[in-house]
């Protein structure tokens, strides 16, 4: 079995600020082994939940509860874009080609950032 | 989430998909011996892996399965008669053997020799622990029977039983892996004074997980109120097998999901004392209903609370004691999983929390070996079917102990650090 010691706790992800999409970049990058790469796609899926939620909450005009904390995002077309870039950096992180996902990441930072 | 391929690819299990050929290539349970009570008894028609299959017991006691339909004209083999080492077919006669050998063609010219060239499709089978178990892989990939601890013990030591899931194969064993649901829709109360939400100590959990020879341990830790860990450890089991966190010492207990089709799937449950005879208590723990065994219809398996009664949800019980209102843990298990998106749940859409690591592993792993499969890799689990023997963990510990170590002190005595290993 592999060893559980002096293993980093996985990142919590929050909110899309660019560097939080950063840090999962960054990370993964450097993730290898298979319990690195499932915290990557965990945080990918916690990325992908905060844009997703953002998307559906601005395309059902009729959800009367309050936005969500990306609300402020909610009138920009590109996280359309930030959602399918995420989602294709999670497939290929599936498909063990992290590097290439590493970079849609960074596409998705940029985004992030173009809204501060 | 998973793409829609992906989805694809980890739901479907019939001949020729990818996740079936994975399926394929590892035993599986098929029947309960139970089904076939003694020789030449009633055949029993079942679907497994998208395909319909006949199981039998021959005059000297052998459990056999064929493909349900008949070579000659495909009629189901589920009518014939089940005499002298053979099935003979209702319609015209035509007898198979164990092996799927036409040992008889009555209604052919007495000198034709075309029974010689004729055969059913005969299944690879394994008797043990109660089950009737079942390679439908290719020939020359046949691995050596897995080595689980309940098959290896005396009659008196386990029990065994069987329900049919109304939903994919799949959405029973993420339920198997995600431990964090035991805290709600599996809490019930002694008083309606007590609080029907846990403790935080207990429900927020942290999320590891480990490799190993079988496939992978997921684990979860909390905080105690003496300061340590609890952990709750359950090996997920390769192909759909996962073992229930239970305290070291006590009864294990064993959930194998194995679709029948990819709306339909079959969950095997077993429990067993290693240490001795299971007693009264343990018993009433798989025949009383309240646990991961469910009482169910002997003719079709379907449990008795199942999706047509609402699982008999008790709403007055919901307000008081039950987090649910739903009588048994299977029940519960039942309600939430046989409606996720109906059959098959949209893992495009859904949106997952840390509490899912287990689930995003055993994924990745199955889509993975799915994949490499596909490329000509065969799985490296098959090789080491020791490590198949392996128990659960549910166990406090100080903070300064190594969960790996943790989980390798519960294992049986053949069960050591290199046969769990590290296969993938």
């Amino acid at each position: 079995m592999t060893d559980e010691r002096d293993r980093p706790e996985p990142e919590r992800i929050e909110n899309l600020l660019p560097a939080t999409i950063e840090g999962v970049a960054d990370r993964l990058i450097s993730s290898h082994t298979f319990q690195e790469l499932v915290y990557r796609e965990s945080e990918m899926d916690a990325l992908f939940t905060l844009v997703d939620i953002a998307i559906k909450t601005a395309r059902h005009g009729n959800t009367i509860g309050p936005p969500p904390e990306a609300g402020a995002l909610l009138a920009s077309p590109d996280l359309y874009t930030m959602r399918d870039l995420i989602f294709a950096a999670h497939d290929m992180t599936h498909d063990d080609q992290t590097v290439e996902a590493a970079g849609l990441l960074r596409e998705a930072a940029a985004i992030a950032r173009s809204w501060s | 989430m998973l793409s829609r391929a992906d989805n694809e690819l980890i739901t479907r299990t019939g001949p020729g998909t990818g996740m079936g050929e994975l399926f394929r290539r590892f035993w599986v349970p098929a029947l309960l011996s139970s089904e076939l009570p003694e020789p030449d008894c009633n055949p029993v028609a079942f679907g497994l892996l998208g395909e319909e299959l006949v199981g039998f017991r021959t005059t000297s006691g052998k459990a056999a399965i064929l493909e349900a339909r008949c070579p000659h004209r495909h009629a189901s083999l589920f009518w014939g008669r089940n005499e002298e080492e053979g099935l003979r077919c209702a319609y015209h006669g035509w007898k198979f053997s164990a092996e799927g050998v036409c040992l008889d063609q009555p209604a052919e010219p007495a000198d034709s020799r075309y029974k010689d060239a004729v055969r059913a499709l005969a299944y690879e089978v394994h008797e043990a622990g109660g089950i009737v178990w079942v390679y439908m892989g290719p020939r020359d990939k046949i691995p050596e029977f897995p080595a689980f601890e309940w098959t290896l013990l005396n009659e008196d030591q386990f029990l065994v039983t069987k329900r049919l899931q109304l939903c994919n194969y799949l959405q029973n064993l993420e339920g198997e892996l995600d431990t964090s649901h035991v805290n709600f829709l599996h809490r019930t109360n002694r008083s309606s004074e007590d609080p029907i939400m846990p403790p935080e100590n207990i429900a927020r959990k942290q999320f590891f997980l480990s490799e190993a020879n079988f496939g992978i341990v997921a684990m979860a830790r909390s905080e105690t109120p003496n300061d340590e860990y609890y952990w709750r450890m359950t090996p997920f089991v390769l192909p759909s097998f996962t073992i229930i966190p239970s305290p070291l010492g006590s009864a294990n207990t064993l959930t194998a999901v194995v679709p029948i089709d990819d709306d339909n799937a079959w969950g095997f449950t077993a429990t067993w004392n290693p240490a001795r005879p299971l007693d009264e208590a343990e018993i009433l723990g798989v025949t009383g209903g309240e646990g991961v065994h469910v009482h169910v219809d002997p003719a079709t398996w379907l449990p008795l609370a199942n999706k047509t009664n609402n699982y008999l949800i008790d709403r007055e019980l919901q307000r008081t004691r039950s987090f649910t209102g739903i009588f048994g843990i299977r029940n519960q298990d039942l309600a939430v999983q046989e409606n996720q998106d109906g059959t098959i749940c949209r893992r495009d859409e859904e949106h997952l929390g840390v509490t899912d690591r287990g689930i995003v592993g055993m994924r990745r792993l199955l889509l993975t070996l799915a994949k490499n499969l596909q490329k000509g890799e065969e799985p490296r689990h098959l090789q080491h079917p020791d490590a198949f023997r392996a128990r659960s963990v549910a166990i406090d510990a100080p903070r300064s102990v190594d969960p790996v170590a943790l989980f390798l002190s519960a294992q049986p005595e053949s069960v050591d650090a290199a046969s769990l290993g590290s296969a993938y």
